[in-house]
């Protein structure tokens, strides 16, 4: 396509009918002496009367091309190639594959952008991650390059706009997108970007965002939940959330304002797997489901060997968390036993064993936790004795507390094994053992040795694409930065100046060549 | 002598040669009078007479009885009598001196002149007394007539001065009819390039003179035209111009326009009796005036 950056200067065309008059009214072509001019008696010859002949002379149309030829130079034309280098830069965020109408938005941005390519003529293309911009792959053809965009990865860090310095100017940019990132819409208001492609018509998106379950404080064994429901459109909308293995399941219609957060509360039993789902499903399905599995929310099964005390079965039993189990065939999620270093019983499963010293118990002198010890430091330790854990040369444990220099307290965890806990504390003291002390201890020793939180377990499941992350919420700016032209177009001028020297020098050489052609014959009339 | 201030055209009308060429144009006359048609008898000229003229080595074909034998005796070489021509004439000489003539790389000029200064030898050599005249409007060079070779001499210091002489304006042979006197004979030497084909400057002169003879000089270059697309024509005559659209068409229409006026001219002198030769400029003027005067020996023969 051309452009003309001055077409004013095209007005000069309407010289050419002038550069037509004016030559016809002068001779045409050379004086050519003939001996007798009756010998030439064409039929159509224009005769000449003085200074004005019939017809013009024939190179007024040489003349007028060169005017016309200089004209459109000076009208300073612009031919957009289309071929100048390009980047597109991919919004490869998790938003962008979500499916529309069953097709992913990188793959409908792949096919806009194809589109435009062949359109615009590109045979270069750069493709850059805003998650990661330093990457670029070049390609060749739009073939690859829709090859390359369908097969694009989620980018594994967060989305961050380009530096300036890979904003090369001598080169056009795309962004493609489906405005989900405000970071991005921001930045591309000012971006030197030629083109935006956005894809991503969807914008009544509402997603379950999680879904919270808490243990029921006046039943243990029932769970409170909760459904955080958020919606992304522009006006207010409904859903219907249709949820299972509740109390109480069933339906329930949820109104949903824009840009509010919308919570829903239910109660199941410990254990249950919940499903959740939005009804109708909109054009993302992707988010439109929850679900919190069963064993998130269940009681880890607690084996507790027959020689422990009284006060520790108590203390364990207390702890909602666990479920203290005495079958064999259920598979033990924590073994708790109390024997001598030797009678332990072997297990693949994390336990916490009580140590029956060979020796005695000891009071133990100034105990201190160790920096691994996490919430078990704020227990207080005192009066009690204990004796050290010895678990044999070569075997290594990270002691957790220590007391004059003996580890008290250990944790043994080998490669490809359950944790275990060996605690070397009396837990026959009577005076100690009926303390909130202790059975705090022994709940925060589960905890650690099963890696959950026992006491007050608050499960949550969260969608692993968050509402921002796929609701194209923000648009991105229309007030697209143009590529300068003298960087992204060409020049047709400097030809048409080279057509017009050409010209002029066709000119003289018609004129030269006349001259010669009539110089000659005449050089003998001269004498 | 005469020849070493000569320039070019003239130089190249060898004095051998047109020697030699007297003697062939004496055997193509058989001796007589260049005329066909008689002349005064007083006027002095070697041939068939009774009068004792001079005398002259003998050639192969020379009567026998004409032999001197005491002239031989004494010069030990054979010598012949000549006897005054009882036919002798006066002969004018007209070269056309128009801008015509010299056009298109002047061959016409050069050619006319050469054949000019040839007639006028041959004829003096044959004993007849020569006049010139140059002419274009009007008469732009006059010789009186003279015989002999300090005539020829003066012939030739005219034509020499005539050689560098830019063209004069059209050509009217007419003009030379005031020179000739009634019994005269005339030669005319010219492009005959006039629309009407010198018809009434060719009556004139056939009714002034006794006789007149016609040397058409004709150029293929007139015809012709450079490679320009666009012309425009001047006559070098006129002045008038003409622009025009360069073609091969409009060239063989001059061509043809050319021969019909040649053709026109050559119907005027056959009219008039009139003997008529068309010679193409690019000519040698020896073969020139050969093809001239074959077909009158043949004629008389």
């Amino acid at each position: 396509m051309i452009e003309l950056r001055h077409p004013l200067w095209l007005a000069l065309l309407g010289l050419v009918p002038a550069l037509w008059w004016l030559h016809r009214l002068r001779d045409r072509g050379f004086d050519f002496p003939v001996a007798a001019l009756f010998l030439w008696q064409p039929s159509k010859v224009a005769v000449s009367q003085g200074m004005r002949i019939d017809t013009a002379d024939p190179a007024w149309r040489r003349r007028a091309l060169l005017a016309a030829v200089a004209a459109l130079a000076l009208a300073g034309p612009l031919l957009h190639s289309g071929q100048a280098p390009l980047t597109v830069w991919v919004d490869d965020s998790p938003s962008m594959f979500a499916t529309e109408s069953g097709t992913t938005r990188i793959e409908l941005a792949a096919a806009e952008v194809v589109r435009r390519a062949q359109a615009d003529a590109v045979s270069g293309f750069t493709l850059r991650s805003l998650g990661d911009p330093a990457v670029a792959i070049h390609v060749d053809s739009a073939r690859e390059l829709a090859d390359k965009l369908t097969s694009w990865p989620v980018a594994r860090q967060n989305l961050r706009p380009p530096p300036p310095v890979l904003m090369d100017k001598s080169q056009r940019h795309w962004l493609v997108s489906d405005g989900a990132d405000r970071d991005l819409a921001d930045w591309s208001a000012n971006a030197p970007l030629a083109a935006i492609i956005e894809v991503g018509s969807k914008r009544n998106n509402a997603v379950i965002d999680a879904i919270a379950a808490r243990a029921n404080p006046d039943n243990a064994r029932m769970m409170d939940l909760q459904f955080h429901i958020r919606y992304s459109g522009s006006i207010p909308g409904s859903r219907t959330l249709v949820i299972s293995g509740t109390k109480n399941p069933g339906e329930q219609i949820v109104e949903l304002a824009p840009g509010l957060p919308h919570v829903v509360t239910a109660s199941a039993a410990m254990g249950q797997t919940i499903t959740a789902r939005l009804e109708p499903p909109d054009a993302m399905a992707l988010d439109d489901s929850l679900v919190l599995t069963g064993d998130a929310s269940a009681a880890i099964a607690v084996r507790i060997g027959a020689d422990c005390p009284a006060a520790l079965t108590d203390a364990l039993d207390a702890i909602p968390g666990l479920e203290p189990s005495a079958a064999p065939a259920r598979r033990a999620g924590l073994i708790v036993a109390c024997a001598s270093m030797s009678d332990l019983p072997p297990t693949d499963s994390p336990a916490v064993y009580f140590v029956a010293p060979e020796t005695g118990m000891q009071r133990l002198p100034a105990p201190q936790w160790s920096a691994h010890a996490g919430p078990l430091r704020s227990i207080p330790v005192d009066n009690v004795s204990g004796a050290e854990i010895a678990l044999g040369p070569g075997v290594a444990v990270t002691p957790l507390l220590s007391a004059d220099g003996r580890t008290v307290i250990a944790l043994h965890q080998s490669p490809g094994q359950s944790p275990a806990i060996y605690v070397g504390l009396a837990i026959d003291n009577t005076a100690w053992t009926p303390q909130t002390s202790f059975a705090l201890l022994v709940a925060r020793l589960a905890e650690l040795v099963t890696e959950r939180q026992l006491l007050d377990p608050v499960i949550e499941i969260r969608q692993e694409v968050t509402d921002e992350a796929i609701s194209p919420r923000y648009r991105m700016r229309p007030n697209v930065v143009a590529i300068p032209a003298a960087e992204s177009d060409r020049e047709i001028a400097p030809w048409l100046i080279c057509a017009a020297l050409l010209l002029v020098l066709w000119d003289l050489v018609a004129l030269i060549a006349g001259a010669r052609g009539t110089a000659a014959p005449a050089a003998g009339t001269a004498k | 002598m005469a020849e070493r201030a000569l320039n070019d055209p003239l130089a190249a009308v060898d004095q051998t040669e047109l020697k030699r060429l007297a003697s062939v144009a004496g055997k193509l006359l058989a001796g007589r009078s260049s005329t066909m048609g008689g002349g005064r008898p007083h006027r002095r000229q070697a041939g068939r007479g009774l009068e004792f003229f001079d005398h002259r080595p003998y050639i192969a074909g020379d009567e026998v009885r004409h032999v001197d034998w005491r002239q031989s005796a004494r010069r030990e070489t054979p010598m012949v009598r000549r006897f005054v021509h009882e036919a002798s004439t006066d002969w004018l000489v007209c070269l056309d001196c128009s801008a015509s003539m010299q056009s298109a790389a002047r061959r016409k000029w050069a050619l006319g002149l050469q054949i000019a200064a040839a007639v006028s030898y041959l004829l003096l050599y044959l004993g007849d007394r020569v006049a010139f005249a140059g002419f274009s409007e009007d008469l732009d060079a006059i010789c009186k007539p003279g015989r002999g070779a300090a005539h020829y001499t003066r012939l030739l210091m005219v034509l020499r001065d005539l050689v560098q002489r830019s063209g004069g304006k059209a050509s009217q042979p007419g003009a030379c009819a005031s020179l000739a006197r009634r019994g005269d004979a005339a030669i005319l030497i010219t492009d005959g390039l006039r629309a009407d084909g010198m018809k009434p400057d060719i009556a004139l002169l056939a009714a002034q003179c006794a006789h007149v003879r016609v040397i058409q000089l004709e150029d293929t270059r007139d015809c012709r035209l450079p490679g320009a697309a666009d012309l425009r024509l001047v006559d070098v005559e006129t002045g008038m111009a003409r622009s025009i659209a360069n073609s091969d068409a409009l060239m063989r229409t001059a061509r043809t326009v050319r021969d019909n006026i040649a053709q026109s001219l050559r119907s005027n002198c056959l009219t008039h009796a009139i003997p008529y030769t068309r010679v193409d400029a690019g000519s040698h003027w020896r073969d020139a005036l050969i093809s001239h005067l074959v077909p009158v020996a043949s004629r008389r023969d």
